[in-house]
């Protein structure tokens, strides 16, 4: 476990040594804020015109935006999926493919750590990077707690925020662990970042084809969807399908990525 | 030449999953197309492949390598099938905690009260299409039901195709409803959700409905000047304790209470449910010859007192006062039984 640990802190120290890191985090806060501002905006108007009409005769359409939780919070997630997408694949895609670039990888591999050891030690790191660029986005809820206010006295309903937050950094780790399987089988980290966001990309959009699909398909290809996996996790009900789910995708990923630095050793 | 081989097996994949969007977005055609184009792309990638693996026998000869392609795949899809196995389990048992502080994920006291009294398995069929907007909130609610109770199932069923239903729960062409069904066969009973946006308490109101249906009691009560069915000893002195105890054993309070107040002494109606009646008080007075016995078959009839029949035509009303007693009526197994039961309550509970 030590090696484990040695190779991640490696990578982290890596990627914050390079500018993609520093590019990627910028990236994250400038998306973060603009979309923070906007719904604030949105959410601000909602509210006088409510407070105009009164609440009864607005729609249920506008009801999600009573409180700062659901007015801000859960639609922020929309937007943060959407960058982790973009985020994971950029973040890995030199895990494997730099060190084939650099000829650093028959270097690694004579090195007296075992193959699950480096995949495992470059996950981490990968996923430490997800989680810094996650930690950016806290601020938005420290912001609205500590200026906002609510008639039951609490602004923010903590549980829901941080089971979003559970919730995007399971779809972190799993692009991460995809992205870093694609990045063992190729050198080129452009062919890694483009495969990496064209799948993922796919698997984000695939819910919206469910609609026409017949059942059982339909429950069938609902289930692997990113939405239907999230949709309980961000408004505040903790479920074990997601968290199995994208658990099992990790080792999967995970393996197949061991299985491809095994057979560097044979080809 | 090989790099051209990638480039074309990696746009060959790429087309072939994206086929699966375009079937549903465009036609099948378009689909079909792109697929093909997907394979034939990924044919030009094994063929440009397939010389480097033919040209290099020495790592054909690799026994070690072979062995290690060979345990790679086999890992990989008895991975997969694990992975698939854990999630089924999951999705089918796996329940969710809802974390938010007013609970509004959760389903209401009364609802979780109702899935625990279901005494028969209920079935909820959605007569609606994938593509109506209604079905996804409908699969939410009912999944959030089906995680309480084994006995509430439910299914979605497209009134398009499935005609043999359609005629069974008299539903038209292209219409959105559920239906709510109890039991099975000739036993079945069923209801409908009412017309709107999915709701708990519809839902919860239909389970209620279906599940008093069949527990309809039929009390027989004593009016004055009869004799009460039970033994002497147990007579009290107002004539009226044996009904109002029997009652009381059902523990039916509204049957009690209608005992009182069809006591002499009481001058007020009959309550106001229809699931029971009042037994019309014989105008001449009861002759102790014609009054009836104890029989085994009044006192296995549950009952306390008389029953009448409920629909007293004029000519059943006019032998009715001739025979000057009800109790031959209710001990008389051939016809008591068929008129105990009222129109409303002879009626199948479903309201269709």
């Amino acid at each position: 476990m030590r090696n484990v640990f040695a190779i991640a802190r490696k990578e982290l120290s890596l990627y914050f040594a390079t500018p993609w890191a520093w590019l990627v985090l910028t990236a994250m806060a400038f998306f973060g804020s603009v979309s923070f501002v906007s719904v604030m905006d949105v959410f601000r108007q909602v509210q006088e015109y409510a407070r105009a009409v009164t609440w009864a005769r607005t729609g249920p359409e506008l009801s999600q935006y009573k409180n700062l939780t659901d007015g801000v919070i859960v639609q922020l997630w929309g937007i943060q999926i959407i960058v982790t997408v973009f985020a994971g694949p950029i973040l890995s895609m030199g895990l494997f493919s730099e060190e084939y670039r650099r000829k650093t990888f028959e270097l690694l591999m004579t090195t007296p750590v075992r193959g699950i050891e480096i995949v495992l030690g470059k996950y981490l790191g990968g996923l430490g990077m997800v989680v810094t660029t996650l930690s950016v986005t806290l601020v938005y809820p420290v912001i609205l707690t500590l200026f906002g206010a609510s008639e039951s006295g609490q602004a923010l309903e903590w549980s829901t925020v941080l089971l979003g937050y559970g919730g995007v950094l399971l779809l972190g780790g799993t692009s991460v662990a995809l992205c870093m399987f694609i990045s063992s089988l190729t050198e080129s980290q452009l062919v890694s970042v483009f495969t990496g966001i064209a799948l993922l990309l796919v698997w984000l959009l695939v819910g919206s084809a469910t609609r026409g699909l017949e059942e059982p398909l339909r429950s069938a290809v609902s289930y692997v969807t990113i939405d239907g996996q999230l949709q309980n996790l961000l408004k505040g009900v903790l479920d074990p399908k997601p968290i199995v789910f994208f658990g099992t995708a990790i080792a999967f990923f995970l393996m197949l990525t061991h299985r491809a630095v095994e057979a560097k050793r044979w080809t | 030449m090989l790099t051209f081989g990638k480039i074309s097996g990696g746009w060959g994949v790429l087309f072939l999953i994206t086929a699966l969007i375009t079937w549903k977005i465009a036609t099948p055609t378009y689909a079909l197309v792109e697929g093909g184009i997907g394979l034939l792309l990924l044919m030009v990638y094994f063929g440009t492949h397939r010389g480097l693996a033919s040209a290099s026998p020495k790592d054909q000869a690799n026994q070690r390598a072979s062995f290690f392609w060979v345990s790679t795949v086999l890992i990989a899809v008895v991975s997969f099938a694990i992975l698939v196995a854990v999630n089924f389990i999951v999705a089918k048992k796996g329940k969710t905690v809802d974390l938010t502080n007013k609970k509004i994920y959760s389903l209401a006291p009364q609802t979780l009260q109702a899935l625990k009294g279901l005494k028969e398995p209920v079935r909820a069929i959605g007569f609606m299409e994938t593509k109506s907007f209604a079905y996804d909130a409908y699969d939410s609610l009912f999944k959030r039901f089906a995680q309480e109770s084994d006995k509430f199932t439910y299914e979605f069923k497209d009134p398009k195709k499935s005609l043999e239903d359609n005629a069974k729960y008299q539903i038209k062409e292209g219409q959105t409803t559920v239906i709510v069904v109890r039991g099975k066969g000739p036993t079945e009973s069923h209801t409908s959700l009412p017309a709107g946006p999915p709701s708990e308490q519809d839902l919860t109101n239909a389970l209620l409905k279906l599940n008093s249906t069949g527990t309809q009691k039929v009390y027989f009560l004593t009016g004055h000047a009869e004799y009460p069915i039970t033994p002497p000893g147990e007579a009290s002195p107002t004539g009226q304790a044996p009904s109002v105890s029997e009652l009381s054993r059902a523990s039916s309070k509204t049957a009690t209470r209608w005992s009182r107040s069809i006591s002499p002494r009481s001058r007020t109606r009959s309550p106001p449910t229809r699931r029971c009646w009042r037994s019309s008080t014989p105008r001449l007075p009861i002759r102790r010859e014609r009054s009836p016995p104890s029989t085994p078959t009044s006192r296995r009839a549950g009952g306390c007192c008389t029953s009448p029949t409920m629909t007293p035509s004029r000519a059943s009303s006019r032998r009715w006062r001739s025979t000057g007693s009800r109790w031959r009526r209710a001990s008389s197994p051939t016809r008591s039984t068929p008129r105990i039961r009222s129109r409303r309550s002879a009626r199948p509970p479903t309201t269709r």
